[in-house]
């Protein structure tokens, strides 16, 4: 039934076809059958009838022949006895011709005895009138009536009288020729009424069934009304229960359309299932522990086609290592094929190789009527790597949460479900379980209790509560304390929770109180105070009096808070609190003298102390006035007394005041005498340098070595003159701060390369060693050409006082500084003279003196540079008799130092 | 033959300077004010100047603007003279446009080959 649905379901137009034409079929071999069978029926009727019929006629018809025939030769054998002894032919003619009248008779034949015995014959169709005798008369088949003819009973002749039944035999012939289409013509008309009325009642009322039921078979039904038909008797008993059976059908044929569809659907979504779900499924057999079937992820899993895995064992497709064997897997799928699901964990193997983590579910089932083992396996190898870190991870956070330094609880439903390390120590458990399961209310002491309630029945409406609360907590012991709780909500792996963070702030709010104490304090202290004391904003208002105040001015407190300063304050110009301002909020307290105007517009001399005083919206003013009238008046007197002292002072002062000025003014006279003297002093010393040079360079013709030498000592006295000179002149510009860095970067390596190339002729002249310890690395910013000044100084001092051994250049950074040093294997300096190094014009006793030169400024100058222009130091160090090691310092980026300075300096000014 | 325009007040250093020059092979001319000097470099376009810059009327620095704002100024090289010998007085010069920087007292024959550096003159 269901195939044949289901086909009918598929090949709907083939179907529609088939039924009908076997129907077709069978309705008209019912009808032939039946026509045919009525036709034949009534055919054999009637031509048995026609028989009967026409044996009746037949005898009735060959009984009045025979008569006739009888009579006729009876007749005949009287009549001609005369024309027979009288031998009268032409009578016997007339009396043959006579009797073949009868169209029954077919012939008469006359035969004559005796002598002249004659055959007279009169025959139908054969027109022979004398027969010759001995001539046979063909008589076959006819009725013959022979008579003697006797005359006086004297045979004469005799008479054969031949009838033929021919023309009943036409007659009859004709007669069933036309019964014949008679009945042709009536079963014709029977076959067609016949058909007409199965037609209209058979037929007809079957075709709509048929085209009902097909329609009901095609599932249709409903377009053809059954009761439309017109049925008759049993028809009509047909009709209806087919009409019910189509019915019945119908509704079957509907459900089990739908049944079909929705096993369809089933089976699809199943196999769609099967092979898309992310599992690997394998269906063993239940007592082999075979593979049957597996779904296209454990073909993906395990890299095996679908034929290959029915031919491999669970041992194939574990690791194989204990304990995942082949013998283990079976215990298990034993295990499940009791009927006791097992969950395991494995370590599995695919066809390449690779080893993996699975997790496998076994369960028996039945699968299609027989019992099965249903293996699912799931892929976790990525699980169990991240499972260790998770594991991990909530560890860490958990470690966090416990060690954190804030009193943590979590919640979820009014119940805690965990609480910190600290939170036990805030309220006083030793454990946890003390407190998890426990209701959130009874942290808390029963006075904010209802504050909780609250919050949580607007949390529980969705309404925003706010996060932080202030309350009072309820420890073990039934202690209470002030706490503060934040609390937020957090979303845990198993639902969203409180997180709350409470604190104890027992100490804050002593704070508060003792804040608030000692805020009433000082409020007695200001409003007691005998001062009239002012609070006032940077704009000048009056923000805050105390009761002097209103009691020394004349005006209310009210009034007075809406005035300003100046209002007040009468003695100082406006823009003279302007510097005291800035002063006082510099940090300076300050005591001015000022004049304090009264409501009803008189005024008193006040001395006021004014203080800067930080509240939280900011600096205020804080000033103490103090009604000075009586010093004031004191003073007056005193001053009186001292004005005649002042005078005298006074005269003196100017006399000084004077003196400096013009100590100033000569001064600046020394500066720029010695500035302008640089330019006027070099000039003609250059021209003596530049021509000595040239002669001594022989541009103007060979020199003889007398000539050499007295130019030399010309050449190298302008030199020493131009550097003396320019000594001079570089400390008076430092000292009349004329001289400015220029910062440059550079390589100090390549500077200290050229301060060698400078020195190099002397050092060779003395055959003198130089080393040089200086990284290559080391960059600095600072005034090169004063360093390199500087450096050419220690240089020019260590080769001038060493005689042999050499000279060692050497560099180190520390701190932003860079030092560099120049050591000698010289004479050395004694301890004593140490301290002179420094100073201008010290030229120490020593056994070289007369074989040095030098201005007596070289160091003074270094130091000079190294303090005021490169805001560097310089040092010595030595042992006498061994060498010296002259030390310059100075800042690495002299920008830095330049800005610092500056900042330094202004902060001075302000 | 290149000539040398030389700027310079002091007749001494004039002399040093051109004499100098005149032994080494160039001619020389001379002026011994800015404007005389900045007049000169002008109409007898010299093919190089030595330029004091401390100078009585205009400022040796302005005479180098003026003539390298001027028609001949791009290529000509100019050598600046001084003997203020200040940190950055070199660097101010050479950014002021000049080719070179010589200080007093002058060394003659550093003088020569600076000059003839400045100018590409090889021999």
């Amino acid at each position: 039934m269901t195939k044949d649905c289901g086909s009918i379901r598929r090949h709907t137009g083939e179907d529609m076809m088939g039924p009908s034409n076997s129907i077709k079929l069978r309705k008209t071999s019912v009808a032939v059958t039946v026509i045919i069978s009525i036709m034949a029926v009534t055919a054999i009727l009637i031509c048995g009838l026609w028989v009967l019929l026409n044996r009746i006629i037949h005898d009735r018809w060959w009984g009045q022949l025979h008569k006739e025939h009888v009579i006729l030769a009876d007749q005949l054998s009287e009549s001609l006895v005369l024309p027979i002894w009288n031998f009268d032919n032409s009578e016997i003619g007339k009396i043959l011709e006579g009797g073949m009248k009868n169209e029954n008779i077919f012939g008469i034949v006359v035969n004559t005895t005796g002598k002249q015995a004659r055959m007279y014959g009169r025959m139908r169709d054969t027109q022979w009138d004398i027969i010759n005798a001995g001539q046979e008369f063909p008589t076959k088949g006819l009725l013959v009536e022979e008579r003697d003819i006797r005359f006086a009973n004297e045979l004469i002749g005799k008479v054969r009288v031949v009838a033929s039944s021919k023309f009943i035999e036409g007659f009859l012939h004709q007669n069933n020729v036309f019964m014949f289409s008679v009945l042709v013509s009536f079963e014709l008309i029977l076959a067609l009424s016949l058909f007409l009325l199965l037609w209209r009642i058979v037929l007809k009322p079957l075709q709509g069934i048929e085209a009902y039921a097909i329609e009901v078979s095609s599932g249709n039904a409903g377009s053809t009304n059954i009761q439309a038909f017109q049925f008759q008797g049993e028809l009509e008993s047909l009709r209806s229960s087919i009409e019910k059976m189509f019915i019945q059908l119908g509704t079957r044929y509907k459900e089990l359309q739908e049944e079909v569809k929705r096993r369809t659907e089933s089976e699809e979504r199943f196999l769609t299932i099967f092979n898309s779900v992310n599992d690997a499924i394998l269906i063993h057999d239940l007592d082999t522990g075979s593979i049957l079937d597996v779904n296209q992820k454990m073909c993906e899993m395990y890299g095996y086609t679908r034929e290959e895995v029915r031919s491999i064992d669970v041992g194939t497709l574990s690791s194989g290592e204990a304990p995942y064997t082949q013998q283990e897997a079976l215990e298990w799928i034993g295990k499940a094929a009791k009927g006791n699901p097992q969950l395991v964990e494995w370590r599995c193997k695919d066809k390449s190789g690779r080893l993996f983590w699975v997790e496998i579910n076994m369960r028996r089932a039945n699968i299609g009527g027989i019992d099965r083992l249903l293996v699912v396996v799931r892929d976790i190898t990525d699980r169990k790597t991240s499972e260790s870190a998770l594991q991990e991870s909530e560890e860490r956070f958990r470690g966090l949460i416990e060690k954190a330094p804030v009193a943590i609880s979590i919640s979820r439903g009014g119940r805690t479900i965990y609480v910190n390390h600290k939170y036990l120590a805030l309220y006083g458990f030793e454990v946890a379980d003390e407190r998890v399961g426990q209701p959130v209310f009874d942290e808390w002491a029963p006075e904010s209790r209802n504050d909780i309630l609250e919050r949580s029945q607007k949390r529980a409406r969705g309404e925003i509560v706010p996060s932080t609360y202030e309350g009072t907590g309820q420890r073990k012991d039934g202690s209470h304390f002030p706490v503060h709780v934040v609390v937020e909500t957090v979303e845990l792996p198993d639902g969203p929770a409180l997180m709350a963070f409470l604190s104890d702030v027992t100490e804050r709010k002593q704070a508060e109180k003792a804040l608030r104490e000692s805020e009433k304090r000082f409020r007695h202290l200001f409003e007691g105070a005998v001062d009239a004391l002012f609070v006032y904003d940077q704009q000048g208002r009056i923000v805050g009096v105390n009761e002097g105040v209103c009691s020394s001015l004349g005006y209310t407190r009210e009034e007075l808070l809406q005035l300003s300063v100046p209002d007040v304050e009468v003695g100082l110009h406006p823009a003279d609190l302007a510097p005291i301002r800035d002063r006082v909020l510099s940090g300076q307290s300050v005591i001015v003298e000022g004049v304090h105007r009264r409501r009803d517009g008189s005024t008193f001399p006040v001395e006021v102390h004014v203080a800067l005083f930080t509240a939280t919206e900011g600096p205020l003013f804080f000033a103490a006035a103090r009604d000075i009238t009586e010093r004031k008046r004191a003073e007056e007197e005193l001053t009186q007394y001292r004005a005649h002292l002042e005078e005298l002072v006074e005269v003196r002062t100017a006399e000084l005041s004077e003196a400096n000025k013009k100590l100033k003014e000569l001064d600046l006279l020394k500066s720029m005498f010695i500035a302008s003297m640089s330019h006027e002093l070099r000039t003609p010393l250059n021209s003596i340098i530049g021509f000595t040079g040239m002669t001594l360079q022989g541009m103007s013709g060979e020199l003889n070595d007398e000539q050499k030498d007295n130019l030399t000592r010309a050449y190298l006295s302008a030199k020493h003159l131009l550097s003396l000179i320019t000594d001079v002149i570089d400390i008076s510009k430092i000292e009349a701060g004329r001289i400015e860095a220029y910062p440059e970067g550079f390589v100090l390596r390549e500077m200290v390369n050229d301060a060698i190339a400078t020195i190099e002729p002397q050092l060779k002249d003395k055959g003198l060693t130089i080393e040089v310890d200086v990284p290559p690395e080391t960059n600095l910013t600072t005034d090169r050409k004063r360093l390199l000044q500087c450096l050419i100084n220690f240089l020019g001092n260590a080769v001038k006082f060493t005689e042999s051994g050499g000279v060692t250049i050497a560099s180190w950074k520390a701190d932003g500084q860079v030092f560099l040093s120049v050591s000698d294997t010289g004479i050395g300096i004694a301890q004593k003279d140490m301290h002179r190094m420094f100073e201008p014009f010290e030229r120490l006793e020593t056994h070289l003196r007369v074989k040095t030169g030098g201005t007596g400024l070289g160091l003074y100058l270094t130091k000079k540079l190294a303090i005021d222009v490169l805001r560097g130091d310089v040092s010595v160090t030595s042992l006498e008799g061994q060498g010296s090691t002259f030390t310059i310092r100075v800042p690495e980026d002299i920008r830095q130092a330049q800005k610092a300075s500056i900042e330094r300096s202004g902060g001075d000014i302000v | 033959m290149k000539t040398g325009l030389v700027i310079e007040d002091d007749e001494n250093n004039m002399v040093l300077i051109t004499r100098l020059l005149e032994k080494s092979g160039y001619r020389t001319l001379q002026a011994t004010t800015g404007l005389q000097g900045l007049e000169a470099a002008l109409r007898q376009k010299p093919d190089f100047i030595i330029l004091d810059i401390q100078l009585p009327d205009i400022d040796g620095t302005e005479v180098l603007r003026r003539i390298r704002s001027s028609e001949i100024g791009d290529t000509i090289p100019i050598i600046a003279m001084t003997s203020f010998a200040m940190s950055g007085d070199r660097e101010r010069l050479l950014k002021a446009g000049c080719n070179e920087y010589i200080e007093k007292p002058i060394d003659p024959q550093r003088v020569i080959s600076q000059i003839r550096s400045v100018i590409g003159d090889i021999s």
